[in-house]
C-alpha cells in the first residue's frame, strides 16, 4: 500500500515536471500560469509530547499543514507516503530521515515538536532544504495553549520566509462588517476565519474597515454620534479617533503605501469628492470636482496613483488619478458598472468588481492599464475584493450561500474557501498587512 | 441589464391603466411594511418592465419587514418618496409627493425635517452612500425651491445600509430607492 | 505599396485623434457652463422661492438634476468615444509593426517604418519566454532570494500570456505596459529605460506621446525633477495635441516649484490655466497657485 502510494507520489511529481517543461517551449494561447508547488515534509509534531493527549498535537498539525497548502507554496506530502512514520521523528534526529526524503524528490521539510507544562505551551519546529541536505533554520515559540493557533500560524510564516524569502500571511487578519439586529458592526478575525472579535460594538453602522500599513491601525466611517464620520482604531491600544467629521460623508478610506496620506471621500461640497489628508487629520487636498461621486480610493504601490470609481461618466466605472489630482485616466469601458478597485502590493494586478457577465457582480483582474481583464470567480455574485499583503490571495464576500460572508482564494481563483459563519451578513472585508 | 429594464421602465404606456391594480398589489404586498400603500399609488417603479409581473400577489413574499435602526414614525406628515435605480432624478410622483410636504411645511413653520437618502441593495456600498447623498440633496434642493428655509432641512445618507424591505429583487428594491422624512423635534 | 498603406494607417490614426481632442475641451468647457448654470438655477429658484414662481423654480432644480444626468452621460460617450480610438490606434500600431517586419524593412530603428528587430536585447525588456513577461504574478511562490532559502531550482515556472516568439521584439503595447508596471511597482530605473526603449523603437506609434509623459514622471517619481521638466517639455512641445499635455504642464509647474524655482513654476501653471481653463489639471493647478500666496 504505501509501495504503491509512494510510486503515485513520484508519478505525480514528475508529470507535473513534465507539463512545466513541456509548455514552456509550446505555444499556447491561453492565460495560463502552471504554479509548481516545492513538495514538503512534515514531521515530527508526535502526541507524546503533551500531557493532555494528543488534541493539541492533531490540532497544531493541522493548522500547520493548513497554512502551508494555503501558502500556494507548498505540496504537503501526506505522512502515509512516508517510509517512516513522520509522527515520530524526534527533534534532533530529524537529520536521519533527509535521505529517503530527497529519494522521494521532497524539496523541503518542517520538523516541530510542542511540549507542555500546565497552561504554558512550547514550539519549535526547523526547516530544511532536503535536496542538499542543509538545516535553513529554526525557531522556538512559547505561549499559552489558548495561543496555541497562532504559534503555529508564526512557524507557517517562518517556514514560508525560510524557503522563499518573503514572510507569508497566515499570522495576518482580516477586517470586515457584519450586519445585525439593526447595526453594522466591525470584527477582525484570523487569516484562516478563526476568532473573530468585535472591533466597533457601538450598535450603529460601522462600515469600510482599512488597516494602515504598519497594521497598528484600522480606519473606517461610523454614524455613532449620527453623521457618518472617519474614525481610527488603534488596534494596539484600543483608543479611537474622529479624524474627518465635515458635514455628510466623510467615507471608504484608503491609506498611501507610507502611512502618510489618507485618501477618502467628503461630500460637503456638491458631490461625492475625494480628498487626500494626513490620518491626524490635517492638509485637506481636493483631488476631484463635481457633482459625481467618487469613491472607494486604492493606491499603488509606488504611492503616486490613485485608483478609484466614479460615475462622472454617468455609470459607475474605475479611474486612475495621480496624487495631485491630475491626469485622470479612465480604466473600464465593459459593463454597466465596475467598481471597488483594489492594487495589487505587488503592483502589477487591479482587482475590481464588474457586473460585464450580467447577473450580478464577478471578481475580475485587470493590468494597472486597464488591459488583460480576467474574471476569476463565477459561483454566486462576488464583490468587495481586497490583496494578501503578499499578493497571492484575495479575500472577498459572497453570497453563493444564500447570505453575503467572506470568502478567500488564491489570485488565480482557485483555493476558494468560506472563512465567516455567524449567521448574520458580513462584507466589506480588508486584509491586514 | 437592470439599467436597461429600468428604462424600459419609465416609458410603460401603460402605467395609468395598470395604476389601480397595482395600488392594490402594492397593498397586499405592503401590509406590515412601515408605509402605506398610497406610497404605491402612481409608483412608476413598480410599473412595467419584465419584472413587473411579480407585483401581484402571485407570488408569496415571504420577506419580512425590517426595522430601520431609527425607527420612523409610520404616519409621519410627510411623504416619503421613490426613486429609479442609480438615479436622484426626481419622478413626477416624487414631485407630487414633495409639493405636498412643502405645503405642510409652510403650514408647520416651526417644523424641522431631516431627508435620509436611501438606496437598493445593488451596487457597492461604498458608491450607494453617494448615491444617498446624491438623492438627499435633490429632495432638499427641490423642498428649498419650494420656499421651504434650506436651514429647516438636513440631511444624511444610509446608502444600503438600512432598508425598509428586505429581499432581493425589485419588489424590495423599489421601496429602499427612497428618500425618507424624519421630524425632528 | 506597403509603405503607402502604413502611411495611409497613419495619416487615419493622427486624423481620428485631431478629432477627439478638440472634443474633448469643447466638452470641457460645455461642464464649465453646465456647473455655473447650476449655481444661477439654485440662486433664482432662492429668490423665487416667495410664493409665485415656486412651482416654476421647483421645476427648474429638478431639472436640473436630469441634466446633471445628461451631462455625465454625454462625458461617458466621450470616454467611450477616445477609448475606442485608442484601441483602434493600438491596432493599428500592430498591423504597422508586422507590416514593416514583412516588409523586410527591419533594423532601421527610428527610420521611416519605426519598428523592426533589435540588434540586441533591449534593458528590462529582454524577450525571454517568461522572464520578461509581465504575465499574472498571482499565486506563484518567489523564487528563493539570497542564501536564506536556496533550493536548486526556482520553485516556480511561468507560461506566459503569450508566446514570444525568439529573437524578435516584444510588441509595443508588451513593451509599454511592462514599463508601466515597473512605474507603478516603483521601479523607476527599470522603467525610464523600458520607456526610452519604446520611444527609441517604437517612435511612429499611438503611444509614444503617453511613454514620453510616463518617462517625465518616472523622472518625477525618483525626485530628479530637472530631467522631468526637460521630459514634459518635450511632450509638450512635440505633441501639443496629446490629452496628456494638461497634466504634463502640472507636474512640470510643481517640478519647478519643487526645485525652489517660483517664477517658472507659476509661469507654467498659469500658462495651463490659460491655455486649458476647463481641465481639471487647470483647476488643480489653480489649488497650487492658491497655496503659494
Amino acid at each position: 500500500m504505501t509501495r504503491l502510494a509512494r510510486i503515485i507520489w513520484l508519478l505525480v511529481l514528475s508529470s507535473g515536471l513534465l507539463a512545466v517543461g513541456a509548455s514552456a517551449q509550446v505555444d499556447i494561447t491561453v492565460t495560463r500560469t502552471v504554479i509548481q508547488r516545492i513538495p514538503i515534509a512534515v514531521v515530527g509534531l508526535r502526541p507524546s509530547g503533551v500531557s493532555g493527549g494528543g488534541d493539541l498535537v492533531a490540532q497544531a498539525l493541522s493548522v500547520l499543514v493548513d497554512d502551508l497548502e494555503f501558502s500556494t507554496v507548498f505540496e504537503v506530502l501526506p505522512a502515509s507516503f512516508l517510509p517512516f512514520d513522520a509522527r515520530q521523528v524526534r527533534l534532533g534526529e530529524e537529520e536521519k530521515v533527509l535521505p529517503s526524503l530527497n529519494h522521494l524528490k521532497v524539496q523541503a521539510m518542517v520538523v516541530a515538536e510542542l511540549t507542555q507544562q500546565g497552561k504554558d505551551l512550547t514550539l519549535e519546529g526547523r526547516v530544511y532544504n532536503v535536496s542538499r541536505g542543509v538545516f535553513l533554520g529554526g525557531k522556538r515559540y512559547l505561549g499559552e495553549v489558548t495561543a496555541i493557533r497562532s504559534m503555529v500560524h508564526r512557524l507557517a510564516d517562518e517556514v514560508v520566509l525560510r524557503l522563499t524569502g518573503e514572510r507569508g500571511v497566515a499570522s495576518t487578519r482580516i477586517a470586515y462588517a457584519s450586519a445585525e439586529k439593526g447595526a453594522t458592526e466591525l470584527y477582525l478575525m484570523d487569516y484562516d476565519g478563526h476568532n473573530p472579535t468585535i472591533a466597533t460594538g457601538n450598535r450603529s453602522i460601522n462600515l469600510s474597515p482599512r488597516f494602515s500599513p504598519d497594521a497598528k491601525l484600522l480606519a473606517y466611517t461610523s454614524y455613532r454620534d449620527g453623521n457618518p464620520d472617519l474614525y481610527l482604531l488603534n488596534l494596539e491600544t484600543g483608543r479611537r479617533d474622529k479624524v474627518s467629521a465635515s458635514p455628510g460623508l466623510n467615507i471608504a478610506p484608503g491609506w498611501s503605501p507610507t502611512g502618510q496620506w489618507l485618501a477618502l471621500s467628503l461630500s460637503k461640497d456638491g458631490g461625492t469628492n475625494l480628498y487626500l489628508m494626513r490620518p491626524t487629520g490635517g492638509a485637506l487636498r481636493r483631488l476631484t470636482n463635481g457633482h459625481a461621486i467618487s469613491v472607494s480610493p486604492s493606491f499603488s504601490p509606488n504611492g503616486r496613483q490613485i485608483v478609484f470609481t466614479s460615475d462622472r461618466g454617468g455609470s459607475p466605472q474605475i479611474y486612475m488619478m495621480d496624487l495631485e489630482g491630475a491626469n485622470l485616466e479612465r480604466l473600464t469601458f465593459e459593463g454597466e458598472y465596475n467598481a471597488s478597485a483594489r492594487w495589487s502590493p505587488r503592483g502589477d494586478k487591479i482587482a475590481f468588481a464588474s457586473n460585464r457577465g450580467g447577473g450580478g457582480f464577478q471578481i475580475y483582474l485587470m493590468n494597472p492599464n486597464g488591459t488583460g481583464v480576467q474574471q476569476i470567480t463565477t459561483v454566486g455574485v462576488n464583490e468587495d475584493p481586497a490583496w494578501s499583503p503578499d499578493g497571492r490571495h484575495l479575500v472577498f464576500t459572497s453570497n453563493r450561500s444564500g447570505r453575503k460572508d467572506i470568502y478567500v482564494m488564491h489570485a488565480d481563483g482557485s483555493g476558494q474557501k468560506r472563512l465567516t459563519r455567524s449567521g448574520s451578513k458580513s462584507f466589506a472585508p480588508d486584509w491586514s498587512p | 441589464m437592470v439599467r436597461g429594464r429600468e428604462a424600459r421602465e419609465q416609458q410603460w404606456p401603460g402605467r395609468r391603466f395598470w395604476g389601480p391594480i397595482l395600488i392594490v398589489g402594492a397593498a397586499l404586498l405592503l401590509t406590515g411594511c412601515p408605509k402605506k400603500p398610497e406610497v404605491g399609488a402612481g409608483g412608476p417603479g413598480a410599473a412595467g418592465g419584465p419584472g413587473a409581473e411579480k407585483v401581484t400577489p402571485a407570488k408569496p413574499i415571504t420577506e419580512a419587514p425590517v426595522e430601520p435602526g431609527a425607527k420612523p414614525t409610520a404616519e409621519g406628515p410627510l411623504k416619503d418618496v421613490f426613486f429609479d435605480f442609480d438615479k436622484a432624478v426626481l419622478r413626477d410622483d416624487t414631485k407630487q409627493a414633495l409639493n405636498e410636504n412643502i405645503q405642510w411645511l409652510k403650514a408647520n413653520p416651526a417644523a424641522r425635517t431631516m431627508v435620509e437618502g436611501h438606496c437598493d441593495e445593488r451596487g457597492t456600498n461604498e458608491y450607494n452612500l453617494g448615491l444617498g447623498d446624491r438623492r438627499a440633496k435633490a429632495v432638499r434642493d427641490y423642498l428649498a425651491a419650494g420656499g421651504v428655509d434650506a436651514k429647516r432641512i438636513s440631511m444624511i445618507s444610509y446608502g444600503e445600509e438600512r432598508p425598509f424591505v428586505l429581499g432581493h429583487d425589485e419588489s424590495a428594491w423599489k421601496w429602499n430607492r427612497r428618500g425618507h422624512f424624519v421630524i425632528q423635534k | 505599396m506597403v509603405r503607402y498603406f502604413v502611411w495611409l494607417l497613419f495619416v487615419g490614426t493622427a486624423l481620428l485623434s485631431n478629432a477627439c481632442m478638440v472634443k474633448t475641451e469643447e466638452f470641457q468647457a460645455l461642464q464649465q457652463d453646465v456647473r455655473s448654470l447650476r449655481g444661477d438655477v439654485n440662486a433664482v429658484a432662492k429668490r423665487a422661492g416667495g410664493d409665485g414662481g415656486v412651482s416654476r423654480s421647483t421645476d427648474l432644480v429638478a431639472r436640473l438634476e436630469e441634466l446633471a444626468v445628461e451631462t455625465r452621460m454625454v462625458q461617458g460617450q466621450l470616454e467611450e468615444a477616445n477609448y475606442r480610438l485608442s484601441e483602434l490606434s493600438k491596432r493599428l500600431d500592430a498591423t504597422e509593426v508586422k507590416v514593416a517586419r514583412l516588409s523586410g524593412e527591419a533594423g532601421r530603428p527610428g527610420g521611416t517604418s519605426g519598428t523592426g528587430q533589435l540588434p540586441a536585447p533591449l534593458p528590462g525588456v529582454a524577450p525571454q519566454a517568461g522572464a520578461g513577461q509581465p504575465g499574472p504574478s498571482t499565486g506563484q511562490p518567489l523564487p528563493p532570494r539570497g542564501g536564506t532559502s536556496a533550493l536548486p531550482q526556482a520553485p516556480t515556472a511561468t507560461v506566459p500570456d503569450k508566446p514570444v516568439m525568439q529573437g524578435s521584439l516584444p510588441s509595443p503595447e508588451e513593451v509599454y505596459t511592462k514599463a508601466l508596471n515597473d512605474y507603478h511597482k516603483g521601479n523607476y530605473d527599470l522603467a525610464i529605460s523600458g520607456f526610452k526603449s519604446y520611444l527609441t523603437f517604437y517612435p511612429k506609434t499611438s503611444l509614444v506621446p503617453n511613454s514620453q509623459y510616463w518617462l517625465g514622471e518616472s523622472y518625477y517619481g525618483q525626485r530628479k525633477y530637472r530631467e522631468a521638466i526637460r521630459e514634459f517639455d518635450k511632450l509638450i512641445k512635440e505633441y501639443p495635441d496629446s490629452a496628456k499635455v494638461p497634466a504634463a504642464m502640472l507636474k512640470q509647474g510643481n517640478a519647478y516649484l519643487e526645485l525652489n524655482e517660483k517664477a517658472q513654476g507659476k509661469r507654467v501653471l498659469q500658462e495651463l490655466k490659460a491655455k486649458f481653463p476647463n481641465s481639471g489639471d487647470a483647476r488643480r493647478a489653480q489649488d497650487v497657485l492658491q497655496g503659494l500666496q
